[in-house]
């Protein structure tokens, strides 16, 4: 087999290629790896250059038009999106409902022809989304940033369907360790059962592809979030006069009012569902996916009443941090794991734009996943820093598992990754050093006072 | 450490340079070292009010005559204090080293006669900061004394242009109050040249003698508490808005010292269908857009982010404003390098935004490539979303038809409106107003502001002062025995 259709291989559907091992994954030989993503990226760029009206006009603009011209995969940097990409659509078109123009500017950003599709009836977000993913290839994603402006994201259902492929390996396995018989799993999710956020979208591959019936998904709101709410919810937020605009319906503004008093009730609420479900669930194979900060409380409450080992050993607990502000005490996954009965506790990295999820080793260090290429960008230049030694900017990703819509990706985060090293844990990936930081957070938080910003 | 640059700590007259930690240094920033301010707390505030009095013996005209003779010797060509913090603030500041040497040139302009007195005179009676002035019997008969007096102040300013300083300054003195003003991390060091300029000049004039000017990280909540305490603060002026007073808040709550917040701001300009018909004022009309948009690098709140222009919103209309657009994009190019620069680099936030804009024809984009600047041309009647993020002298020119389409995106948080020709200003100036619009100026002239004008929608040096009242009822009659009936 030629390298060009490994890399193909590798990037049309990565957990095959890498048989669905996690291992396999974390131990593929770094210069052959570099070598298939270069091919790879060659791959999705001919193939998606004439498909997608953006990247064709930013492929122009830069002057890289020939597959060959990409001799290094630093030169592919110029043509990775901004994050911003995804929120360029005029923020009045949401307001008014006015999807066809929506559905035309994502046309410039999937090569599914959207033009089809009658949306003009559509009377809110959840109308046109709920069309959408019955009618067409996709299943529009948002996510809601802080700048109260949703991110759309054109992901395929083909995609979706191999990145959870791709997710089963990550959550399930263990590096190192062979693929073992696969227990029932519940999983148990503090959150909506359903919505078209690209967070609340993913529960569906979770079923799908990890636990395998809707029965052994147990969420804390059974329900749907609706994208209207948590659209006026995110404009509030920024402007807190937002929820008399005038696009605001009456049971809109009916639901943010039941959604406040939801909200004020939370925490009991979730106190009281994680009790529940330790004691449905004792003795179960589960995967929990929270924040640290719940992980934290949940484990706190049961021990304090003498509660531990609540779960099967086998079971699975996954966080992306996010402690949101409070402060967690330095053992506290010891106690989320004595809590739990499991010390398979895994840390991702990772952002909705970007089908994969970097696994945190036990140094500490994330390990990139080998279907995603990463960039270290200079943050002031927007050039590609040299990809060897230890290096510290904006990190930038192309997924290789893109096929409709273009995977490169520059994020506001800021990342000090490892070219060259080999990691102690025995991953032969390269790493991201722990500690990753928003830009935006460094740039305001500095004491510097302005009278224009 | 030793190379880094040591920022004194000034308490009234008195230069502070033991203590020293390390500040700044963030995100590649400049490390400074300055004293800790937690070791001064027992002399940083002013804990006697009455200390206040010596400034009663000085006049208005004195005032003037001291700032006269400041102002003289703040040129930087002499000043060694103005050279140094010039060269460090080329590290801090957010302007270029050129755009910067060009506000440090103009900060003497502050303290000339004339524009203190158009600052002050207008706006309230100087007798009345300077002692009770009777206002005459009123129809009861009694007779009221009204006097503004000055308070002890802290002052949070902003470190995007050095004017600012200049401006407190002059404020504090002239409604005699003593102030503390808290430096921020982006410029440390222009306000404390300044101060010690005045202790060079007049070490023991009370008007010396009652400022004082520290940095330290805000949040030191050790501090915060300690300083913030209304038995001897009576008010507290923020630049910046309400990230600068987040983590004081809960120290002032309750009203017993007085917030003012100013800003953030940002600012317009809107230009008139008229410069449609004679290309010479079209042209004009450009050049003026360019220098409110490019003027100190669109660091102020005053800089123009958003330029309205009343084309038409038809494909031809749009083409009008498309044309105006390159004419202001060529102006912006052809500022002098005093008035504004290509930036260092393009704000990394707004460089992200930019990119898909090159991608949509709702847009057309003169320049933005290169950190030279730019004109986001909108095809279509609105801004872009990301308005508040536009600077670095990069702008957004939007087709409108009528004045009416506008209003929507105009708030409180609109400080300026620079508009051209000025007779559109009679079309303009109500709704605008009516809608959140701070100030009107002619196009052209954003760093002619008359500063003693309202800020903020407030007339701050009134709003400075505790407003005090002395009646004078022994005309009438005591009936305070009378039984109540």
């Amino acid at each position: 087999m030629t390298i060009k259709t490994e890399a193909v291989q590798l990037a049309d559907n990565p957990a095959a290629f890498f048989d669905h091992s996690l291992t396999q994954m974390q131990s593929i030989d770094r210069k052959r790896l570099q070598a298939l993503q270069l091919e790879a990226v060659k791959y999705r760029f001919g193939q998606l250059y004439h498909q997608l009206p953006k990247l064709t006009q930013l492929a122009e603009q830069q002057g890289l038009t020939e597959v060959d011209d990409i001799d290094d995969i630093n030169r592919l940097a110029p043509l990775l999106f901004e994050h911003t990409m995804y929120k360029s659509y005029r923020q009045s078109l949401l307001e008014k409902h006015d999807f066809a123009k929506l559905n035309h500017w994502l046309d410039g950003l999937t090569t599914h022809d959207l033009s089809a599709y009658d949306v003009a009836g559509c009377d809110s977000i959840d109308a046109w989304l709920a069309l959408m993913d019955e009618k067409s290839p996709l299943l529009i994603g948002y996510t809601s940033g802080t700048s109260g402006k949703f991110s759309l994201l054109p992901i395929s259902k083909t995609e979706y369907r191999k990145w959870g492929q791709a997710f089963r390996v990550l959550v399930l396995q263990r590096f190192g360790e062979a693929r073992g018989k696969v227990k029932h799993l519940h999983a148990v999710y503090p959150g909506y059962r359903a919505g078209s956020s690209t967070q609340l979208r993913a529960n569906a591959a979770v079923i799908e592809h990890i636990v395998g019936d809707e029965s052994r998904f147990h969420a804390a709101y059974p329900g749907s979030m609706s994208a209207d709410l948590h659209y006026l919810l995110t404009r509030v937020k920024v402007d807190t006069g937002y929820r008399y605009h005038s696009s605001t319906s009456p049971e809109l503004l009916k639901m943010l009012e039941r959604h406040e008093i939801q909200e004020q009730r939370k925490p009991a609420h979730l106190k009281a569902f994680f009790t529940r479900k330790s004691k449905e669930l004792r003795g179960e194979r589960v995967l929990i996916q929270a924040t640290s900060n719940l992980l934290y409380e949940m484990a706190d409450a049961g021990l304090r009443q003498g509660v531990s080992a609540v779960f099967d050993p086998s079971s699975i607990i996954v966080t992306g941090g996010g402690a949101k502000g409070t402060v967690l005490p330095d053992d506290w996954r010891d106690r989320v794991t004595e809590f739990a009965g499991t010390d398979h506790l895994q840390l991702f990295y990772g952002m909705s734009e970007i089908l994969g999820a970097h696994g945190m080793c036990e140094y500490g260090h994330y390990h990139v996943c080998p279907w995603i290429v990463p960039f270290v960008i200079d943050p002031n230049s927007g050039e590609a820093l040299p990809r060897r030694g230890v290096v510290t900017g904006r990190a930038a990703f192309f997924d290789l598992l893109a096929d409709s819509h273009w995977g490169g990706l520059r994020t506001g985060d800021k990342i000090t990754l490892d070219w060259d090293g080999f990691c102690e844990c025995g991953r032969q990936t390269q790493r991201i050093i722990g500690g990753i930081t928003r830009y935006a957070e460094e740039e305001g938080g500095t004491d510097k006072i302005n009278c224009g910003a | 450490m030793s190379d880094n640059p040591v920022v004194p700590l000034i308490i009234r007259g008195q230069i502070f340079t033991d203590n020293l930690v390390p500040m700044g240094g963030r995100g590649g920033d400049l490390t400074f070292l300055t004293p800790d301010v937690n070791q001064y707390l027992d002399r940083l505030p002013l804990y006697d009010p009455c200390a206040l009095d010596n400034l009663d013996s000085i006049s208005y005209e004195e005032i003037l005559d001291y700032f006269v003779s400041l102002g003289q010797r703040l040129d930087i060509k002499t000043n060694r204090h103005m050279q140094q913090a010039y060269e460090l603030s080329c590290h801090t500041a957010p302007a270029t080293p050129a755009v910067l040497a060009g506000s440090y040139a103009s900060i003497p302009d502050y303290f000339q006669r004339d524009y203190m007195r158009d600052m002050v005179e207008p706006c309230v009676d100087v007798a009345q900061l300077a002692g009770l002035v009777d206002s005459g019997p009123r129809a009861s008969g009694r007779r009221v004394r009204l006097r503004g007096y000055g308070v002890r102040a802290l002052h949070i300013i902003g470190g995007n242009s050095p004017e600012g300083v200049g401006i407190t300054l002059l404020r504090s003195a002239f409604t005699r109050c003593d102030s503390i003003i808290k430096t921020p991390s982006n410029d440390p060091f222009t306000a404390v040249a300044i101060v010690r300029s005045m202790i060079d000049m007049a070490p023991d004039h009370p008007i010396t003698r009652h400022l004082s000017v520290a940095y330290w990280k805000g949040g030191d909540a050790n501090f915060e508490r300690a300083i913030y305490h209304p038995d001897h603060l009576r008010k507290v002026f923020a630049w910046g808005g309400h990230s600068s007073v987040e983590h004081i808040e809960k120290y002032i709550k309750g009203g017993d010292i007085e917030l003012v917040l100013f800003g953030p701001k940002r600012s317009i300009s809107l230009i008139g269908p008229q410069v449609f018909e004679d290309d010479a004022l079209l042209q004009e009309a450009a050049r003026r857009a360019a220098f409110d948009i490019g003027w100190q690098n669109q660091t102020t709140c005053v800089n123009s982010r958003i330029t309205y222009v009343q084309s038409g919103t038809d494909s031809a209309g749009v083409e009008r404003a498309n044309r105006i657009a390159a004419a202001i994009y060529e102006a912006l190019l052809a500022l002098p390098e005093s008035v504004s620069t290509r930036a260092r680099h393009t704000s990394r936030d707004l460089q992200s935004w930019l990119q898909p804009l090159f991608l949509d024809d709702a847009y057309r984009i003169f320049g933005c490539r290169d950190n030279e600047g730019g004109i986001i041309a909108s095809q279509y009647p609105e801004p872009v979303d990301f308005g508040d993020q536009l600077t670095d002298r990069i702008a957004n020119v939007v087709p409108i038809d009528s004045i009416a389409d506008m209003l929507q995106w105009v708030n409180h948080k609109t400080k300026a409106a620079g508009v051209f020709p000025e007779a559109y200003k009679e079309e303009v100036r109500n709704r605008l107003f009516r809608y959140g619009v701070q100030q009107m100026f002619s196009l052209g002239f954003v760093n002619n502001g008359t500063v003693g004008g309202p800020q903020d929608n407030m007339e701050v040096l009134r709003r400075m002062v505790d407003w005090k009242m002395d009646e004078d009822c022994s005309s009438l009659p005591f009936n305070g025995f009378s039984p109540p009936r």
